[in-house]
């Protein structure tokens, strides 16, 4: 659960790859329940800004990261753009991680259940938990996937354009699913789509590079704010489709 | 492109056919559990293989194990270093070691295994030095195929495992090898292949005995050094040959079908 007592600060972050400096001198903070989107022309950074709140980016070759990452007590879950399912079933894949954590069976199975519930998907999988989760359709697995994140209780939960890979009914479903979410957890969402960032968002930060030196936050604030009074001339390029 | 294939298609059929023909004559006898129990007379024109079937059950099955033990641990320290094992030059010295040892000729291995396990190591002519030599041998063929069937799976599983907490032998065990199992039964088969048609290597290190092994220790004749006898060194032993080549060929066919078997019942119980 993300309480105002939960944060994620990101204090200086930059992110290089070799010579290139994709983002640099990052400070955010992410606190409560919400939905915040992170929007910017491809390229922006934004993804590996999600790996890097995340504490990924070690497995990126040839990245190297600057800064500091703070989730203090508090889980960080994180979603990927392709939907992956482990090669196990679906009860498996949502509880592997709390039987590693040592978790009695008994544990697992509610807790896989509550999870299963939270993302959307229990209804339509409680008869087939055994069954491989690799059968699951597209927009089943990426609910899956949020499942297998929620099961640890993260306080916060970053999205790496969840619903690029889906037709627009399934992305209509895991968008749903994360608006009922974000009653309890703080959601950071990375998407192109600006009429999804506007629908499901209260905070939207605008990242690009307008030097050539690295992406900075352009611009942070209220979503609608944002679209009704641009702070920057390049957002309001951005937002009306002009730009990126 | 069609013609050249059915020609390399009809070629192979040729030599197939040309080989099996007169080794299936022999399938009724080679099947005979007198035969695969016997001992060998008359040097082998007569009576059975039951000591070098022992012999090369023993020798290969040591061998396997010693391959998959060893091998599986280096592809997954390979697998586990991802793009970066480009840009180490332990892991790429490693990986150019494991290439060019793959390539090297069986007899090199017989030599090596001779004097190192034979010799240096003072395990004589026994199933022990033959099945250690086998383990070098195949190692490199093994921990190459399962590498490329480990970086044959999703690049994502990485991150995603660690993104979840989940430990190096969790990921390993429950997440990479169900979903590679299939490249690793052919890892596992193909080595089985190399270590089973091997003589070169065994002349030198098994030994010839023809009797029953009492220890890994003993002398142990495996069936492809005996089939190289009957048909080189004794007169009038090639149908004896043929019959034990055929043996031979069962004993890889009934071994693949059960690989496959057994890795498909692991992977399935493995979902659950």
């Amino acid at each position: 659960m993300a309480d105002y007592l939960s944060r994620l600060s990101v204090r200086g972050l930059g992110v290089h790859y070799g010579r290139r400096c994709a983002v640099r001198n990052v400070s955010l903070e992410f606190s409560g329940p919400g939905i915040t989107a992170l929007v910017g022309p491809s390229g922006a950074g934004k993804s590996s800004l999600l790996l890097a709140c995340a504490g990924l980016m070690g497995d990126v070759p040839g990245a190297r990261v600057d800064g500091e990452v703070d989730p203090g007590d508090s889980g960080v879950g994180i979603v990927f753009q392709q939907p992956l399912a482990f090669p196990l079933s679906i009860a498996m894949n949502v509880g592997l991680a709390l039987r590693e954590r040592g978790r009695s069976a008994t544990d697992v199975d509610a807790r896989v259940a509550l999870a299963l519930q939270q993302a959307g998907l229990w209804t339509e999988v409680k008869d087939r938990l055994r069954e491989s989760a690799t059968r699951l359709s597209g927009g089943q697995l990426q609910r899956l996937c949020i499942a297998r994140s929620l099961a640890l209780a993260p306080s916060f939960l970053l999205l790496d354009e969840p619903c690029s890979s889906l037709d627009p009914m399934s992305a209509k479903v895991v968008e749903n699913t994360l608006r009922e979410l974000s009653g309890s957890i703080h959601i950071v969402i990375v998407t192109h789509n600006l009429a999804q960032a506007r629908r499901l968002s209260n905070r939207m930060i605008v990242l690009w590079d307008t030097d050539g030196g690295g992406s900075q936050v352009l611009a942070d604030g209220p979503t609608e704010t944002m679209f009704r009074e641009p702070p920057h001339e390049l957002v309001k390029l951005y937002l009306d489709g002009q730009l990126g | 492109m069609r013609y050249l294939s059915l020609f390399s298609l009809g070629l192979f059929l040729l030599f197939a056919v040309s080989m099996l023909i007169p080794a299936l004559r022999e399938l009724p006898r080679a099947l005979d559990a007198g035969y695969l129990l016997g001992v060998p007379e008359a040097m082998g024109r007569a009576g059975g293989i039951g000591p070098m079937l022992f012999s090369t059950l023993l020798i290969n099955g040591l061998a396997l194990v010693m391959t998959v033990g060893l091998g599986l641990p280096l592809a997954l320290f390979l697998w586990e270093r991802g793009d970066r094992v480009a840009r180490h030059s332990l892991q790429r010295a490693v990986i150019l070691a494991i290439d060019l040892l793959a390539g090297t000729p069986s007899i090199v291995f017989g030599l090596f295994g001779s004097i190192f396990f034979c010799r240096i190591l003072g395990l004589g002519y026994s199933i022990l030095a033959g099945a250690a030599t086998l383990a070098v041998m195949t190692l490199p063929l093994f921990a190459r195929l399962a590498l490329d069937a480990m970086q044959a799976s999703p690049a994502a599983y990485r991150p995603l495992a660690r993104s979840l907490g989940l430990g190096r032998r969790t990921t390993a065990l429950r997440i990479l090898i169900p979903s590679v199992w299939q490249g690793l039964v052919a890892a596992v088969v193909l080595s089985w292949a190399r270590a089973t048609s091997e003589a070169a290597a065994l002349l030198f290190t098994a030994g010839y005995a023809t009797r029953w092994p009492e220890s890994l220790l003993d002398s142990g004749r495996a069936l492809p050094v005996h089939i190289f006898d009957l048909a080189m060194n004794v007169s009038g032993g090639d149908a004896m040959a043929q019959r034990a080549a055929l043996v031979l060929l069962v004993l890889t066919t009934v071994f693949v079908v059960v690989c496959r078997k057994f890795m498909q019942g692991v992977a399935q119980w493995q979902i659950t």
